[in-house]
């Protein structure tokens, strides 16, 4: 589906900072995230994690600095215009549309990528494969057998990978995934992490995540950030064995 | 067959065609003409209301001022008709009125339309929720003062009367003056507007909407151009009261300021949130059920507003989601689940717990 561009990376910044009242939240990061693989961003609390997400999805507008993605400067592109590139990305607090249908849910998102495409007005068959792509999704997260249900009286875990299902179904380059296994079972830790390596196989995944072992289980490289600065970028063995970082925050953890 | 007898639209031409009859103590073999001028009202501001819901109840934006297209429709329909001598600085405006059904129907969907892309394109991109409500009724105003206070133009204050209803063709000059032929004629236009409004909704434009709705950021980060969708559904909102507005000045036979104020904006938001915004039938049901109460209560007391008003918060204490939504959910969770839920929010905890056990057993 997607290809590495040519440009070698995903995401580029360059002096990229966003002040909250004085505070900086993220303080002057330059980084080339490269395409492909999972990438994965950790560090403590406060960090600056999620409103570096927020700077390259578009959610919130940098103070300073440009973001660049695949070889285009996107800086000041609303949130949609960057999803049509395909820039896709999850929320720490599930973000999807409680009231309707899961089916309902992952149409709409599949649908998207039409959206100043397709005539709006006519019947959604004319669009071509929707129905089809939309129960190819609803099967790879594994919620066929729920689609009728409200997503709203979904369990969490089952919720968070709709949202999952809702970042994939847009067909992105990169998913930009914030906290995805955040408050779910052993089992169903497991088998997201499953449904992100079959992910990865043909684009990039950036990854806030806080479960260490399930981190450095599937990263290809990390990046730990600290009060809104980057302190290390590597593998994870590296990481492991990077003394700075072992002082900052794994502590006893890794 | 299941298709069929669940299509909205059956049910829509089912409802108009029998509207005056449903109404309580009509008699259809009596002659009376009330029950049909009251079949003919509700009707009327059915399609002013669920055009309005498209905005409100679908995609989710309050607008405070839709009568100024109803106002605007109406306006259109009564100075085609009559046509006007009208001074603006040194130009005289002359029309000698026509009478056509689709000249004043034309008109006042054209009329309706410029103002409402105007707008759309002014107001929606920087505006949201009580703002957007806010600014809406402040350009609603200046369309009601406009009507009220040209008097060379408009009337003024005593608007104007004596409208004809239209002839058609191959029908007697008078025909639509009966009142039942009136209404008919009204339902089969309504009808043709509502099954337009039907197609909206259910297309993919209208599913989106519905996205918005209920999550607006999550809508924009799958790749939807938002304001896009806002503005359109503003637009498209706006046709239907310009529409309702065409037939109620034929069927008043005269029109004046009121049908462009705040308390019909407002008639129509309570007409929704009474029947239910999130359904397609809600702001029909809504219409039905005010129309009503003001014909039985003004006769018995004239604090009947009040006693509307009463009503109107009873039904959104326990049926926050209309009369329709409260149906759906009933369907929904059952009959004592749904009261559960809008009696005790813990009951409502409990049942969703209890449902979730229940799935999960093997």
């Amino acid at each position: 589906m997607s290809q590495v561009p040519a440009t070698g990376y995903a995401f580029k910044t360059e002096g990229l900072s966003r002040h909250f009242a004085g505070f900086r939240a993220v303080n002057d990061i330059s980084i080339e995230i490269p395409a492909g693989g999972v990438r994965t961003i950790i560090g403590p609390n406060g960090a600056g994690k999620t409103t570096f997400f927020n700077l390259l999805s578009g959610l919130l507008p940098p103070t300073h600095g440009s973001i660049w993605f695949e070889g285009n400067d996107i800086t000041g592109l609303p949130a949609y215009r960057r999803a049509r590139l395909g820039i896709a990305r999850s929320f720490q607090i599930t973000n999807i549309f409680g009231k309707l249908s899961v089916g309902e849910n992952v149409r709409l998102a599949v649908q998207a990528v039409y959206d100043g495409k397709g005539n709006f007005l006519l019947p959604g068959s004319r669009m071509g494969g929707i129905a089809e792509r939309t129960q190819r999704i609803l099967d790879d997260i594994g919620l066929a057998g729920v689609q009728d249900a409200r997503a709203e009286n979904l369990s969490h875990g089952d919720q968070r990978r709709l949202e999952i299902g809702l970042v994939l179904a847009v067909d992105p380059k990169v998913l930009l995934l914030d906290e995805p296994l955040a408050g779910m079972s052993p089992a169903e830790t497991q088998s997201t992490v499953e449904l992100i390596k079959r992910i990865v196989r043909d684009r990039t995944v950036i990854l806030v995540e806080h479960d260490i072992d399930t981190v450095m289980a599937i990263s290809d490289t990390i990046t730990v950030m600290q009060t809104g600065g980057i302190l290390a970028v590597g593998t994870p063995s590296e990481i492991r064995n990077n003394e700075t970082v072992r002082r900052a925050y794994l502590g006893d953890m890794a | 067959m299941n298709r069929v007898v669940r299509s909205p639209l059956l049910w829509t031409a089912l409802v108009l065609a029998i509207l005056p009859w449903l109404l309580p103590g009509a008699n259809p073999f009596a002659g009376r003409a009330g029950f049909i001028d009251l079949g003919t009202t509700i009707a009327i501001f059915a399609l002013f209301a669920m055009g309005f819901n498209l905005l409100f109840g679908h995609i989710g934006d309050l607008s405070f001022g839709h009568a100024m297209f109803f106002t605007i429709g109406a306006y259109a329909t009564a100075l085609f008709t009559k046509g006007f001598n009208v001074t603006v600085g040194s130009a005289n405006l002359v029309w000698g009125g026509a009478d056509s059904f689709f000249g004043s129907m034309a008109l006042s969907l054209a009329l309706g339309a410029a103002l409402a892309f105007l707008l759309a394109r002014l107001i929606v991109p920087r505006s949201s929720g009580i703002y957007f409500s806010m600014i809406t009724l402040a350009f609603a105003q200046v369309v009601y003062f406009f009507t009220y206070k040209w008097d060379a133009f408009t009337g003024g204050e005593d608007g104007i009367q004596a409208i004809a209803r239209p002839s058609l063709p191959g029908f007697a000059q008078s025909y639509l003056n009966a009142s039942w032929h009136f209404y008919y004629f009204s339902a089969i236009v309504i009808f043709i507007a509502l099954a337009i409004l039907w197609w909206v909704i259910e297309s993919p434009f209208g599913s989106v909407c519905h996205a918005i709705r209920e999550n607006e950021q999550r809508a924009e980060f799958l790749g939807y151009d938002v304001r896009k969708y806002r503005v359109n559904a503003f637009f498209i909102s706006a046709l239907f009261p310009a529409i309702a507005g065409c037939l109620w000045t034929y069927y008043q036979q005269s029109i004046t300021p009121d049908a462009g104020s705040i308390e019909y904006s407002g008639r129509v938001v309570m007409m929704s949130l009474l029947g239910g915004i999130q359904t397609f039938f809600g702001p029909m049901l809504g219409s039905f059920i005010y129309w009503q109460l003001q014909n039985d209560v003004s006769q018995i007391t004239k604090y009947w507003e009040a006693v509307i008003g009463a009503v109107f918060v009873v039904f959104v204490l326990i049926a926050p989601r209309g009369i329709w939504g409260a149906v759906e959910d009933i369907e929904h969770y059952g009959l004592r689940s749904a009261v559960q839920r809008v009696f005790s929010r813990r009951a409502r905890l409990e049942t969703e717990m209890a449902e979730e056990v229940v799935s999960r057993a093997p």
